[in-house]
C-alpha cells in the first residue's frame, strides 16, 4: 500500500523546513484546521490520518501491528522517509506526542525538532506518578466509547463532509466529523490509554516544546511536569485553556508558542 | 371554542419533556431548566454558574467530552445524539442523549444543549451489544473448531497411511507364494482390492485436506481431453467391468485441448467415474459426454444408478455431504471424492456440478474446465 494513501497524507506550503502534524485520539487531520494553514506561508506542512481514522485506508488496519504505539510509531518513519526531504519538526497532539518521540527514539535525528501537545506518557496513577486515571476509569472510556459507536458500522464511519465554514447551516446535527470505525477506535482506546512509555521519555534526545493546558483532565499539570522533567533541555509552556486541544479552542496561542520555538529552533 | 390553556415560554422552557441547557464554550452552565434538575435530584442554583456539563459527567464520559464532545462542536458547530452517563446528586449515572448547537451572535458563543434520559434505550443496545459480542465469540469458536477438524482428518490421514505401505508389501509378498488353494487365491483377490480401496480413500483424504490448506499446486498445460479420459478409463476399467456396466463413449479428437494439471485432471475423472459406478446397480450404463465450447470442456459422465433427491443434490459436493441421506445405503460414503473434485475443479478456475432427476432415475456430474487453443503454452506438451 501506498504510504500516501494509507496514512490519507496532505502537504501544503512551502518553506526550508517541514511541519509534520499528529493528530490524537478521537479524530484526524481535520484537527489541525485552525493551526495548520498559519504555517504555509514559511513552512511546508503535512498533515496524515493515523491507519483506522479519518480518510486513512482501513484495510491496512493490522490489529497486531497497531496493538502498540510502536506500530503508529513505524509509519510515522515511513512517513518523514518516503514524503518528505527537509528537516523535520514533529507536531503530534496528544497520544501521537508520544508516538512521534517513539519514532524518533527509534531514528534518532530523525526531527530537527518536536512540539508536544498535551502529552501524556501514562495515564493511569502509579505511585507517586499521577496519570490522572484508574483502570476503572479507562473501562469508563470504553464503555462511553460502545455507547456512541453502537449504531455505526464500517462503512458508514468514515464520510467526513469536507470542512465548510458554517457546518452547521448544512450538515446539520450530523456527526460527521472524526468518524472512525468503531472497532479499531475501541483497539486504538485501548492501546492509547493502556499504554505506558514513560521509560521512553527519558531516551528522548530531540529538543522538545510541550504545550499543557490550564485544565486538562487527559494530561494534567502533573504529567505536563513529568514530561518536562524528564526529557533534557525541554520547553514547557502552559497554555490558558479548558480541554485538551488547544490547536481548536486556543489557536493563537498555540501558534505562537510553536512559532517561538521554531525561531528557537532556527538560531 | 376554547383549547386546552397553552403554557407561556418560560413555563413550556420549564417543563419541557427533555431536559434544557444553556452553557459557556468552556461548558459552565448558565441556565438549567426544572426537568433536567428534576432527573439529576439537583437545584438550578446549584449548577448556574458554579459547574460545567463536562464536570457532571463519569470520568470516561469526562474524557469522551474532551476527545469528541469539545472538538467535534468546535469544528461541525453541533453534536447529534451523543450518549453519555451524567452523575445525579444521589452519584447513579443517569444515561443521557445529548444534542448541542454552538450559537454565536454579539461578539458571543455559547452551546445549547437538550438531553433526553435514555434507560430503556440503554438496557437494550446493551444486550444488542452483548449479543453481537456472543455471536462474534461463536463464530470465533466456530472457526477454530473447524480448522482443528481439518487438522484432525489431515493427521488421521497420515496415521492412517502409514501403515497400507507394509499391508501392501505382505499382500504383493502372499501373492507370489506359490499355492495352489482356491481360497487362499480369492482371498489374495479379496485382500489387494480392499487394500486398493482403502488408500485410494485415504489418499483422497489427504488430497481435500492439502486443498483446504492451499497446499496443491497445479502444473497447468495444454491436455488432450481424450487422453486424460482414455488414463481414467483404464483406471476404472476394472470397477466398472466388475458390476457389469456398459460403458457409452466416444472419444474426441486429439485437438481438444484444456488448460489443467494432467494429473489432477485423470484424478477428477476417475473419481467422477468411480462414483458412477459405485451408485449404479449392477448391469447399468456409464454415459462420457464431451461438449467442446469456445472457452470451455464440459466433460459430463451420467450414469442409469441411484440418482438423488435435490436434497441430497444439495450437499453432494461437501465433505461428508452422502453420510446423512440414507444409513441403510450398502455402498454410502464419506463424499471425499466429490468435495475432491470440486476443490480441484476450482482450483483449475472450472467448475463441477450435478444433476438428478430424483431417486432411481440416475445422476449426471459436468465438469467443466478452460479450453486452450492448440500451441497456446509457451512449452507445449510432448
Amino acid at each position: 500500500m501506498n504510504v500516501r494513501l494509507r496514512n490519507n497524507i496532505v502537504v501544503r506550503g512551502e518553506g526550508e523546513v517541514t511541519l509534520l502534524f499528529a493528530h490524537g485520539f478521537g479524530c484526524d487531520q481535520n484537527m489541525w484546521r485552525l493551526t495548520e494553514p498559519a504555517f504555509r506561508d514559511r513552512c511546508r506542512t503535512v498533515v496524515f490520518d493515523l491507519v483506522g481514522n479519518g480518510r486513512s485506508d482501513l484495510a491496512s488496519y493490522d490489529s497486531v501491528k497497531y496493538a502498540s504505539l510502536h506500530g503508529y510509531a513505524s509509519d510515522v518513519i515511513e512517513i518523514a522517509a518516503s514524503v518528505i526531504d527537509t528537516p523535520i519538526v514533529f507536531v503530534g497532539h496528544s497520544v501521537s506526542a508520544i508516538i512521534g518521540m517513539l519514532a524518533a527514539n527509534q531514528v534518532p535525528g530523525m526531527f530537527l525538532g518536536q512540539v508536544m501537545v498535551c502529552p501524556s506518557p501514562s495515564y493511569i496513577n502509579d505511585g507517586d506518578y499521577i496519570g490522572g486515571f484508574s483502570q476503572a476509569d479507562i473501562d469508563g472510556l470504553l464503555d462511553t466509547l460502545d455507547n456512541n459507536y453502537l449504531g455505526w458500522s464500517a462503512s458508514m464511519a468514515p464520510v467526513i463532509m469536507g470542512a465548510p465554514d458554517q457546518p452547521e447551516l448544512g450538515e446539520e446535527l450530523v456527526n460527521s466529523f472524526c468518524r472512525t470505525d468503531p472497532e479499531i477506535s475501541q483497539k486504538f482506546a485501548r492501546v492509547t490509554f493502556l499504554s505506558d512509555h514513560r521509560d521512553d521519555v527519558a531516551r528522548c534526545t530531540t529538543p522538545t516544546l510541550i504545550l499543557e493546558c490550564t485544565e486538562d483532565i487527559i494530561a494534567p499539570p502533573s504529567v505536563g511536569r513529568f514530561m518536562h522533567e524528564s526529557i533534557t533541555g525541554s520547553t514547557l509552556v502552559p497554555i490558558e485553556n479548558v480541554g485538551h486541544c488547544p490547536q481548536l479552542s486556543a489557536p493563537a496561542l498555540t501558534i505562537g508558542a510553536i512559532d517561538d520555538f521554531l525561531n528557537g529552533l532556527a538560531r | 371554542m376554547i383549547g386546552p390553556p397553552i403554557p407561556d415560554a418560560d413555563a413550556l422552557y420549564d417543563g419541557a419533556a427533555c431536559g434544557l441547557l444553556v452553557t459557556r464554550q468552556d461548558g459552565l452552565i448558565q441556565r438549567a431548566n426544572a426537568t433536567f434538575c428534576r432527573w439529576l435530584g439537583v437545584d438550578a442554583a446549584d449548577l448556574v454558574g458554579e459547574r460545567r456539563i463536562q464536570d457532571m459527567l463519569t470520568v470516561g464520559g469526562k474524557i469522551f467530552h474532551q476527545t469528541h464532545w469539545a472538538p467535534m462542536l468546535q469544528m461541525q458547530g453541533s453534536i447529534a445524539e451523543m450518549k453519555l452517563d451524567v452523575v445525579s446528586s444521589s452519584g447513579r449515572p443517569v444515561p443521557m442523549l445529548f444534542n448541542v448547537v454552538r450559537r454565536h451572535g454579539q461578539g458571543e458563543s455559547w452551546d445549547e444543549l437538550s438531553a433526553m434520559v435514555v434507560n430503556d434505550r440503554q438496557a437494550y443496545e446493551r444486550a444488542l451489544l452483548t449479543a453481537r459480542n456472543e455471536a462474534r465469540a461463536a463464530n470465533e469458536q466456530l472457526s477454530l473448531v473447524d480448522r482443528r477438524k481439518d487438522e484432525f482428518f489431515a493427521t488421521l490421514a497420515h496415521e492412517l497411511r502409514n501403515p497400507l505401505a507394509p499391508i501392501r508389501s505382505v499382500v504383493e509378498i502372499l501373492k507370489r507364494l506359490p499355492s495352489d488353494n482356491p481360497v487362499l487365491a480369492r482371498s489374495h483377490a479379496i485382500l489387494e482390492g480392499q487394500v486398493a480401496q482403502l488408500s485410494h480413500l485415504i489418499d483422497d483424504l489427504l488430497e481435500v485436506s492439502r486443498l483446504n490448506h492451499g497446499k496443491v499446486s497445479l502444473r497447468i498445460e495444454a491436455v488432450p481431453v481424450a487422453e486424460a479420459i482414455g488414463i481414467a478409463l483404464d483406471a476404472a476399467h476394472p470397477h466398472i467391468e466388475r458390476a457389469g456396466h456398459d460403458l457409452a463413449y466416444a472419444p474426441p479428437s486429439n485437438d481438444l485441448l484444456i488448460a489443467a494439471d494432467p494429473v489432477r485432471v485423470t484424478q477428477m475423472i476417475l473419481n467422477l467415474l468411480n462414483n458412477a459406478a459405485k451408485y449404479t446397480p449392477d448391469g447399468g450404463t456409464i454415459t462420457i459426454d464431451v461438449e467442446p465450447s469456445e472457452h470451455a470442456v464440459a466433460i459430463t459422465i451420467s450414469d442409469t444408478g441411484i440418482g438423488m433427491t435435490s436434497d441430497q443434490l444439495l450437499g453432494v459436493f461437501d465433505m461428508f455431504g452422502q453420510i446423512i441421506p440414507d444409513v441403510n445405503r450398502s455402498e454410502g460414503g464419506l463424499g471425499i471424492g466429490l468435495a475432491l473434485v470440486r476443490g480441484l475443479a476450482e482450483r483449475h478456475g472450472g467448475s463441477v456440478s450435478a444433476q438428478s432427476d430424483g431417486l432411481g432415475k440416475g445422476s449426471e456430474f459436468t465438469l467443466v474446465l478452460p479450453r486452450v487453443c492448440p500451441g497456446q503454452f509457451a512449452q507445449p506438451r510432448e
